[in-house]
């Protein structure tokens, strides 16, 4: 721990994207942020990484200093289109947020609730009689993307074409920048298509329509951005809640103890599913750009420079969570910064959390004895700067009878 | 008690209604959470408050005369 005061500029080589830091990237950040809060990189032409809970929380909340317009939130620069309105700057970022925001509020997702466990009952009811599933690919990833997808006016059956483009832009932004290009472009084609027949069909209330008919400044929102924004509804919604499943599975696996109390008592998820989110964040960090030459513990930031705030590290910080790296259903005082602080706080953390809660409520309710069958680190994505989760999680469970109750 | 949810800082997280929904409603249109008024909060234990105030990511969150309500 750097003493206070002291003013040495730590150098790594730290690389976010890297596949060594990929099955568990926690250790990394607690030896960089034990230095100092910030340390700096010289991968990708240098950055700053922000480590320290109160420094990413100042760095988040102090928009005008940390800028999220391009070269935007990710290190390098991502090969493809702003992301809106995350890769935007006050006071265009609130403007663009206002369009949709009561569509995410807590009351618009509560509205929703029926039908996110109605689709939760029904995907365990496809495999629960063979006694094995997979839960990525039959549960986590159906889920969010049928959620979305039907908020969206899509076709939610082609939610897997969706879920493997995506797939393909998120995880390949550094690793195979073509391909993220390429799947970047199809989806870009398929959303400025479907806007086209929607447009020829009749607009409805759905998210898309609702784009469509919005205006910024007084004139109607350019089309262009409509599909960009569209674009990150996408991109946020999908892989992250899959992820926050996918991690929470493989915690209550490794700790009975937190199953039996879970089972006993389904009311800890209140605090329980914030804690899950604080230990094992999907996004685990997003960048920054310095407007102005600026310090911070006791650093000399340069306008221009580049910073890499680290959620997933601030929220394993000893000085703001005791016991950081211990899960406990009972934490009080979790402000963790799993969705973000500040201007670009997640525009879906309620319908994540709730996504994300009916998910894990359904498997200890239907899947109570599930036992994972594969060592998950196997199955984590080779990059875990983008999402922080896993591809496959194959599981056995005491196989039972569908209960086909939804009311369809 | 008396609580108020300071709206610049505020960022629509809504950890504050999850926690404690007697005391917090959501202002839709302003994508904010705020505090119900006095005279609605008679009576909630002021420690309902505190958690919220201390889960809020914002840190935008005050509780005054904790005392005049119900402990």
């Amino acid at each position: 721990m750097s003493a206070v005061g002291d003013t040495r500029k730590v150098n790594t080589s730290f690389d976010h994207h890297s596949s060594d830091i990929a099955v568990d990237p926690y250790p990394h950040y607690k030896s960089m942020r034990d230095q100092c809060p910030i340390v700096w990189s010289d991968a990708y032409q240098g950055f700053w990484v922000f480590l320290g809970y109160q420094a990413v929380w100042n760095a988040s909340r102090d928009d005008a200093t940390f800028l999220s317009s391009p070269p935007g939130v990710g290190i390098p620069d991502y090969p493809i289109r702003p992301q809106i309105p995350l890769e935007t700057d006050a006071p265009m970022t609130q403007k663009l947020r206002a369009i949709l925001h009561h569509h995410f509020s807590p009351a618009a997702v509560q509205r929703l609730e029926p039908t996110i466990r109605e689709l939760a009952n029904e995907l365990v009811d496809a495999f629960v009689a063979k006694g094995e599933c997979d839960f990525i690919v039959d549960f986590a990833q159906p889920l969010p993307a049928r959620t979305v997808l039907r908020m969206l006016g899509y076709e939610e059956h082609r939610w897997a074409e969706f879920v493997d483009l995506i797939h393909t832009v998120v995880h390949g932004v550094t690793s195979d920048p073509d391909g993220a290009f390429t799947a970047a472009f199809a989806l870009y084609e398929e959303i400025k298509g479907n806007i086209a027949k929607r447009k020829e069909e009749g607009l409805g209330d759905d998210l898309v329509s609702v784009l469509l008919t919005a205006t910024l400044d007084g004139e109607p929102l350019d089309e262009e951005i409509a599909i960009d924004y569209i674009l990150l509804l996408l991109f946020g919604g999908l892989d992250t809640t899959t992820s926050a499943l996918g991690n929470a599975l493989v915690r209550i696996q490794a700790h009975p103890e937190i199953r039996d109390q879970l089972l006993a008592d389904a009311s800890l998820l209140d605090d329980g599913i914030e804690e899950f989110l604080r230990l094992d964040s999907p996004v685990q960090a997003l960048a920054r750009t310095l407007a102005h030459d600026t310090e911070m513990c006791g650093q000399h930031l340069k306008q221009g420079d580049r910073a890499l705030l680290v959620w997933a590290a601030a929220d394993r910080d000893p000085e703001q969570f005791p016991e950081p790296d211990e899960l406990r259903l009972d934490r009080t005082g979790n402000r963790h910064v799993a969705f973000g602080v500040g201007l670009h706080r997640c525009l879906g953390s309620n319908l994540g959390r709730t996504m994300f809660r009916i998910m894990l409520e359904t498997v200890l309710e239907r899947l109570p004895d599930y036992e994972l069958t594969d060592d998950p680190a196997q199955y984590r994505f080779a990059d875990a700067s983008s999402v922080y989760g896993l591809h496959h999680l194959p599981a056995r469970f005491s196989p039972q009878a569908p209960r086909h109750t939804a009311s369809l | 008690m008396k609580v108020e949810v300071d709206t610049q800082r505020c960022q629509g997280h809504a950890r504050c209604l999850t926690i404690a929904s007697e005391i917090f409603d959501f202002d839709e249109e302003a994508d904010r959470a705020v505090a119900r008024p006095p005279s609605e909060l008679t009576g909630i234990p002021a420690a309902r408050a505190l958690a919220a105030v201390q889960a809020c990511p914002e840190q935008a969150i005050s509780i005054f005369d904790a005392d005049e309500g119900a402990e």
